[in-house]
């Protein structure tokens, strides 16, 4: 990659006006992954430096959502209060790098990735986040599904900021986390799984579960048909909810034996859930 | 620019701190096949300052020796692997070297290559060593129960903390070499050897060696000859220093080994007969070839008696680049496979691991290896801590129960605790090409000072102090008035390579016996006084001795518990337990050996490299997972009190953690685990591309 | 582009390629050989260096990202209290390394001795871990780290005396 000019507003209005001009811009946050995943060659860019947008690195709290700017650190979101139901966030966030690269990698660089879905995505997405996009018609709120197009894929819009994302802060009675594929152990891609659940009155009354890399899976469908059982679950609704969600991964085009290592997750998590959950 | 002489440089901690001095720098050119016929080499234009160098421009010899092989400097005709260095491109800008490096074409009439080993060809059959004792056949079909075993160890970098390199200055008619090695002398005979000069005409100076698992011994040689002829031909310092990603790629990995076994046991579970095949597959020109299968076969038996052995240990010649030595120079493979054998046979035999072993192990006179045991192997001494501090036995039954109880016994117990026995050799000299007589040097000095020369000097920081501390008691000095000279081959004696803790085994002793030789002299003789003191060999006519004869101890236990979903085994413990006589500083100890079960353990679960489809990519590094010390289980160590003379313990993780692992993990699969490092990059991986 | 910022407690004005890691900047324009420059890709941790404060792999910051920051490589840390805190506790500890890594790791103990919150042991070995090291002995670099938090004198990271 070589880089032609760097801009660097010191406000949105002026990043999302850059980008009305510069359509091809590249948004650089953290940059942790832009480095790492082109190479020397290709034709010039010229690059959107969001470093200098104190809006994008703020972080708000209200009685029902924590607010965080896209360019807010990794290592910033972990080190913050307990309190907050933001576990499923954490987990994954230690997955991310090491520490000193968690000092420079961002959220919104981790969610806005478009080749494939990094750590965060399927945390953000079991906690329901939702983020807002601004582009020269406008801002948006919009849910974090959004962001996946028909086939699964990562669909982040083109000339598009990411500027923030809101996270419900209402906690989960049960959540997992765990990488599903490495490339260090011989995945092309590093994938990851996320589940998480809410109880009422011994029975789920919300449930996802979640796994992404290159593509993502969901069976909205088999999450609802478990919502509103009664716990402890039935071995037979935890088998078929394996099956079903290995038959959707396969179906979302992970390879066979993550779509398995999917299913046996999925049961595990289900099967933890009847033990009381984390 | 700064400007000094190489002679004038010191002391160069880090390659890649060697000064800029009006240096040039050395970029290599590559064979961009595995196998084949030169046919061309085009350099593009090179402006003035810049110029290439091809086998033809060697001034000296164009291969060198290492090890029992010849290796081209550069290749010429033919190469043999790729990324074999066929030309290299020296000039003042590094991006305008590695830019017409890039820019030159080698064109080869590519061959057919090959890169298994398991089933040898006899051309390519480089090295073999083959015994035979008692009657393997007779006793096989005799014995009451036969196990057969095949057990496996793949390839892995040594991950040095700087990627390998090498730089040359010339002083005058001397060249100065800058190289990180465990062989000094071995650099400059090699340098020496290519340029067509005298070996006095060479120094290497020793680098920094940081953490090099014996990955150093002869590439570096290769490197320095690099340098040496770039400065010699461009009259200037030369650096050269690979990327990270070309170390990976092109310089020495753990050879590939496979380890079979046919074992026969007795009704009671002895050990009757064992029929074992190694084979090690040691990639293009093979140094060390000789070395290794001698020392793998010599190990196969591993510390237990067996009256009827046969062993034929083979080393085969691929077109991956030149395997090399990994800790224990061939032994480290060979040493998991026989304990995760005796826990196979512990199984055939219904007994437990820990009574199969002491059943079996060798007791004094044992005359498995040839020559009688002069000390038994000390199970006893060393077990009886080892699991009393692990609690093995009680959790080996717990486990074991948990194993043949599990209500599903189509999915995995879960729970395993695995255990390892095992011996590190004497330091003795490496078979071929040695220092004739390791010597080291003390000199004492008119102020008082103490000087310690030895060419392994550079290393450990523990070494040197015990080295300053036994010098400094000797001649009633304080430690610091003791220093150790910086390791010059023109100012240093030589002392062999920095291997098979060479360092504590061989040279403490000769340091302390120089310095009483100092102490003899020292109110006689006018300062400053210089002794020198070397290792006789052993002479031809002293009755042979058993390769375990003064070798040092050690047992150990992992113990794990597997993920229930994707069956990781995260470690919940090591415990080791080493007999290595008296131990000169036992924190110091203690510390390199929970560091190496450390570094042991992770080259088990992680660093996986496949080259089986051929030689690695840069792909293949960005998959090579690397432990952190974050991820190191908690790990107790302790010695077994000892008045022997001092023996080395840098091998016995590496030896032992690995069988201890794999025999945890097969208890918490219910299934034999034999091959390492666990995680496997071409096995069951989807095609993701 | 004219790179301008703060290293080690002085400014600095420099042109550079946008994309120019800071890593190579540091070692080859202004001889700071600390840091090493190797994997390239945030995975060994031997470049790191304190930008604004916060402890980051300098191979992964490009030129255009160091303008208006302050950097402190190892070169500046070793004039703080902090380091010699970290340095003797490595030393008394015993966590003896190799000289590859030894910047690096002391950068990483001072992170921790300079962090608002006392971190847990877990904490410590995660951020000791941003650096790849084979040379020390993890209970001991855990050690001299924990030595280190009782006796920091704490402080600041400014510009270096």
């Amino acid at each position: 990659m070589r880089v032609d000019d760097v801009s660097a507003p010191q406000t949105i209005a002026e990043a999302v006006a850059v980008l009305k001009r510069q359509p091809g811009a590249l948004p650089w946050a953290g940059g942790t992954l832009i480095l790492t995943s082109r190479g020397s060659d290709g034709a010039p860019v010229s690059v959107l430096d969001l470093g200098r947008i104190p809006e994008l690195r703020a972080v708000s709290r209200s009685d029902r959502y924590l607010e965080l700017g896209a360019c807010v650190r990794l290592a910033t979101i972990q080190a913050l209060p307990g309190s907050l139901a933001l576990q499923p966030l954490r987990d994954a966030i230690g997955l991310v790098g090491t520490a000193t690269v968690r000092n420079l990698a961002t959220l919104g660089g981790n969610v806005a990735s478009r080749d494939s879905f990094m750590t965060c995505f399927p945390s953000l997405a079991c906690m329901d986040a939702t983020v807002e996009l601004r582009d020269a018609s406008g801002s948006r709120w919009t849910g974090i599904h959004s962001l996946v197009d028909g086939s699964g894929r990562p669909a982040f819009p083109a000339a598009t900021l990411l500027t923030r994302i809101r996270i419900p802060t209402a906690p989960w009675d049960a959540f997992a986390l765990h990488r599903l594929g490495e490339p260090t152990k011989g995945d092309a891609f590093a994938s990851t799984f996320a589940a998480a659940a809410r109880f009422e009155k011994e029975t789920i009354s919300e449930l996802r579960l979640i796994a992404s890399g290159r593509t993502l899976a969901r069976d909205r469908a088999l999450e609802l048909s478990l919502i509103g059982k009664r716990l402890p679950l039935t071995v037979k609704d935890v088998e078929e909810a394996q099956e079903a969600a290995r038959e959707q991964a396969i179906e979302a085009g992970f390879p066979a034996r993550l779509a398995e290592r999917f299913g046996a997750y999925v049961m595990s998590f289900l099967a933890n859930v009847q033990e009381g959950g984390r | 620019m700064r400007t000094a002489r190489a002679s004038d440089l010191s002391m160069v901690g880090r390659l890649s701190d060697f000064p800029l001095l009006d240096a040039v720098y050395v970029g290599t050119v590559r064979s961009p096949v595995s196998r084949g016929a030169i046919r061309s080499i085009s350099v593009p234009h090179l402006p003035r300052g810049y110029r290439s160098v091809t086998a033809d421009d060697i001034p000296g010899s164009a291969r060198i020796d290492s090890i029992g092989a010849s290796v081209p400097v550069l290749a010429s005709g033919r190469v043999a692997y790729r990324g074999e260095p066929v030309a290299l491109i020296v000039g003042p800008d590094r991006l305008r070297v590695a830019e017409a490096v890039s820019m030159t074409a080698v064109r080869v009439d590519e061959e057919p290559a090959s890169f298994g080993y398991e089933a040898c060809e006899s051309r390519r059959l480089v090295a073999a060593y083959s015994t035979d004792s008692g009657s393997v056949d007779a006793a096989l079909a005799k014995a009451a129960r036969v196990v057969d075993g095949e057990y496996r160890m793949g390839p892995q970098d040594h991950y040095y903390p700087e990627p390998q390199g090498a730089a040359a200055g010339f002083d005058y008619d001397k060249l100065i070499v800058f190289s990180s090695t465990q062989w000094p002398f071995q650099a400059r005979d090699a340098v020496a050897q290519a340029l067509g000069v005298r070996k006095d005409e060479v120094v290497v100076r020793t680098t920094s060696l940081g953490s090099h698992l014996d990955g150093k011994l002869w590439y570096p040689s290769l490197l320095a000859c690099h340098a040496a002829i770039a400065a010699r031909l461009s009259g200037k310092n030369a650096l050269l220093l690979l990327s990270r990603t070309d170390d990976f790629m092109y310089t020495t990995k753990r050879a590939p080994t496979l380890v079979s076994y046919r074992a026969g046991l007795d009704e009671a579970g002895k050990l009757v007969a064992m029929d074992a095949s190694v084979m090690i597959n040691v990639g293009a020109y093979a140094p060390f070839g000789a070395e290794l299968v001698e020392r793998a076969a010599k190990a196969v038996a591993g510390a237990y008696a067996c009256p009827s052995l046969r062993v034929a240990a083979r080393a085969v010649s691929t077109d991956l680049p030149p395997m090399g030595a990994f800790m224990g120079l061939g032994t480290g493979p060979v040493a998991f496979a026989v304990e995760r054998l005796a826990e196979d046979l512990a199984d055939a035999a219904g007994m437990d691991p820990y009574e199969w072993r002491a059943m079996n192990v060798a007791r004094r006179g044992d005359q498995t290896l040839g020559p009688p045991l002069r000390k038994g192997a000390p199970l006893d001494a060393v077990c009886d801590r080892l699991l009393a501090i692990s609690d093995y036995p009680r959790k080996r039954s717990s486990f074991e129960l948990i194993r043949k109880r599990r209500p599903d016994p189509s999915s995995p117990p879960g729970y395993g605790i695995g255990l390892a026995f095992g011996p590190q050799r004497p330091a003795t000299a490496l078979s071929c090409r040695d220092a004739q007589a390791p010597s080291v040097e003390v000199t004492l000095s008119k102020d008082s000072t103490l000087t310690i020369r030895s060419s392994v000097a550079s290393g450990s920081g523990a070494v040197t102090r015990i080295w300053k501390r036994i010098a400094a008691t000797s001649l009633g000095l304080s430690p610091e008035a003791v220093e150790v000279a910086t390791p010059s081959t023109d100012e240093v004696p030589d002392s062999g390579p920095n291997v098979f803790s060479r360092r504590i085994g061989v040279v403490t002793r000769l340091i302390g016996s120089a310095c009483d030789g100092l102490a003899s002299k020292r109110f006689r003789e006018a300062l400053p006084i210089t002794v020198r003191k070397s290792q006789r060999a052993r002479s031809a006519k002293a009755a042979p001795e058993s390769p375990l004869d003064d070798a040092s101890w050690g047992a150990a236990v992992v113990e794990l518990e597997l993920d229930p979903v994707d069956a990781a085994p995260p470690v919940r413990g090591i415990w080791l337990v080493a007999k290595a006589g008296r131990i000169l500083s036992r924190e110091d100890a203690a510390a390199a050996l929970e560091r190496d079960a450390a570094v042991a353990l992770g080259l088990c679960v992680a660093e996986c490299l496949d080259l089986s489809d051929g030689p690695a990519d840069p792909g293949d590094l960005r998959r090579y997972g690397l432990w952190r010390i974050k991820d190191a289980p908690p790990i107790q160590v302790e010695f077994v009190d000892d008045d022997a003379e001092p023996k080395g313990i840098g091998e016995l993780a590496y030896s032992l953690v690995p069988a201890a692992f794999a025999n945890a993990l097969s208890q918490a699969l219910d299934s034999p685990w034999n091959a390492l490092p666990t995680c496997r990059r071409s096995e069951g991986v989807d095609d993701d591309s | 582009m004219i790179v301008e910022f703060i290293l080690n407690g002085e400014d600095v004005s420099l042109k550079a390629d946008p994309l120019e890691r800071l890593s190579d900047l540091l070692r080859e324009r202004f001889d700071l050989t600390s840091l090493m420059s190797d994997c390239r890709e945030g995975v060994c941790g031997k470049c790191v260096v304190f930008l604004d404060g916060l402890l980051v792999n300098s191979c992964m910051v490009p030129a255009f990202k160091a303008r208006g920051t302050e950097v402190v490589t190892y070169e500046g840390f070793k004039s703080t209290e902090s380091f010699a805190t970290v340095e003797r506790s490595f030393r008394e500890a015993g966590a003896e390394l190799c000289g590859f890594c030894d910047s690096a790791l002391f950068m990483a103990a001072g992170s921790l001795i300079e962090a608002t919150v006392r971190p847990s042991e877990e904490e410590i070995m995660e951020v000791l871990s941003s650096v790849y090291c084979r040379c020390v002995t993890p209970s001991r670099a855990l050690g001299a780290v924990k030595a280190a938090l009782e006796s920091s004198l704490g402080g600041k990271y400014g510009r270096a005396r």
